[in-house]
């Protein structure tokens, strides 16, 4: 039913979770030819192919330091993008930041970045239009990076919005409900109403039913 | 799944530029602005010369004369070796000259096209952030108001103005809306901050942004629709107005 489904989104994020976990060791373990610049962090083939195995669904994945564990010198973010196009390998980009720099790509001002931090663990934000990254449409599933009692920053990984919704979509079709999977701030993710479409908002006043663990998703059918 | 998006952090629409121009000269042209911009951040590593070139859809050798321009602009810098490529430079501000060229060279009709186009898509996400945007996307938007109002430079106020229009856009969470946005930013901005002897009115553009907002946080879409086509409007009075002005201008020779 409804509750089920949501159980089971809310199961596979927390796949995700782990993933990024390995990812995040895969990439920290690196940290000290990370920042003295005298080697590029580099996933292992393994977790490479790993993350490129639902290509449709995962848009990409990495780490972003905080400016104290860059140790000054630089941001650092070590991104790997999954093209969902099967003829292209997924590549890494590395974009530095030279914070003195007017328009540097200011990650700690994100959303993903700066709820991990705050929420001292897994969080999940978006559905949103990722503007000056991607230009896609994203969730995002980020969480601290811990040193001890430090973080180091935060890993994250982008799941396709759309290709989310189409999925979700189709098992609230089957049930033959008018139905939505909302996210934490109400805006659709899933839906089989017409009258709210994925990336709409549903007003506070529409009860809700049921509520993922982690994901925070919620589900409400009209 | 709409495929070609994905293959880098960079939409690649094509710039309907000067005619004469070349494939390699467009490329070039659309990736100043977008650096420009500052939606390209200095530091940025670019994708390998195959990836670009897949995705503008040229040869390699096409790109890498695109590339070459962008070095000669300054704009990007190629390092060897290992953990070398093609970095973003900061940008230089642009020469004002080739501004107030662009600006000239374009006739009337043509610059209306544009600011219609503009208007538009202005509007439409106006009217769906008014009901979409989230708390954090209205607090940006705030944000970027206020960076208007205080930028000092006209590179700044440039940035400034395209930031919150991209914002407005990535509010309606609608992509396609987002990345028609993107690039008409990437053929108006520089045209509406940067040309020379124009003096275009910050006041006058924040307070317009102000009230786009304003109404998005009454989530007031009708509201909202109305100050974008008035700020679109008064834009385009100022810009065509100019150029209505400025009839002797020439059409630059293409490089």
């Amino acid at each position: 039913m409804l509750g089920e489904i949501l159980e089971r989104a809310d199961a596979q994020v927390e796949e995700l979770f782990r993933f990024v976990e390995e990812i995040q060791r895969n990439l920290v373990d690196q940290l000290g030819e990370l920042r003295d610049g005298r080697q590029v962090a580099i996933l292992t083939p393994d977790l490479r192919s790993r993350l490129a195995a639902d290509r449709a669904l995962v848009a990409g994945a990495g780490i972003s330091l905080s400016e104290s564990a860059a140790e000054g010198v630089e941001r650092l973010m070590e991104w790997w993008t999954i093209p969902s196009d099967h003829s292209l390998e997924p590549h890494r980009l590395q974009a530095s930041f030279d914070p003195d720099n007017v328009s540097f790509y200011d990650y700690v001002d994100t959303d993903w970045y700066r709820s991990a931090l705050e929420a001292k663990g897994p969080v999940v934000n978006g559905p949103y239009v990722d503007a000056l990254g991607t230009d896609e449409n994203v969730i995002t599933l980020s969480m601290p990076i811990w040193e001890g009692e430090e973080a180091l920053g935060v890993g994250s990984l982008d799941i396709r919005a759309d290709e989310l919704s189409m999925r979700i979509g189709e098992q609230l079709s089957r049930l033959g409900v008018r139905a939505a999977l909302i996210n934490r701030e109400r805006r659709v993710i899933a839906s089989t109403s017409l009258e709210h479409l994925p990336g709409s908002l549903i007003p506070d006043d529409v009860p809700v039913e049921h509520r993922g663990r982690l994901t925070g998703w919620q589900t409400t059918t009209f | 799944m709409d495929s070609e998006r994905d293959t880098f952090e960079l939409s690649v629409p094509t710039l309907p530029s000067f005619p004469a121009d070349s494939r390699a000269e467009q490329i070039a042209q659309q990736m100043t602005e977008f650096i420009g911009m500052g939606l390209l951040a200095a530091g940025t590593r670019l994708p390998s010369e195959l990836d670009l070139a897949t995705q503008f859809g040229v040869s390699t050798v096409t790109l890498r004369e695109a590339l070459a321009t962008l070095r000669q602009r300054g704009l990007v810098t190629t390092r060897r070796g290992r953990g070398g490529g093609s970095f973003v430079e900061e940008p230089l501000p642009p020469p004002t000259t080739d501004r107030a060229a662009a600006l000239a060279g374009l006739r009337p009709e043509e610059l209306q096209d544009r600011l219609d186009y503009s208007a538009a898509v202005g509007a439409a996400t106006a009217h769906l952030a008014a009901s979409r945007a989230g708390t954090s996307e209205l607090e940006r938007l705030r944000a970027a108001v206020d960076g208007l109002s205080r930028a000092e430079t006209a590179a700044e106020r440039r940035r400034a103005d395209a930031g919150f229009h991209i914002d407005l856009a990535a509010a309606s969470h609608s992509t396609r809306l987002t990345r028609a946005e993107i690039e008409l930013r990437g053929e108006i901005s520089g045209l509406i901050w940067l040309v020379p002897g124009r003096d275009p009115d910050q006041e006058r553009v924040a307070r317009e942004h102000q009230a786009i907002v304003d109404a998005i946080a009454e989530r007031d879409p009708d509201a909202a629709r109305r100050a974008a086509d008035e700020h679109a409007a008064a834009d385009a009075r100022a810009l065509i107005g100019w150029r209505l002005a400025n009839p002797d201008a020439k059409k630059p020779a293409a490089s």
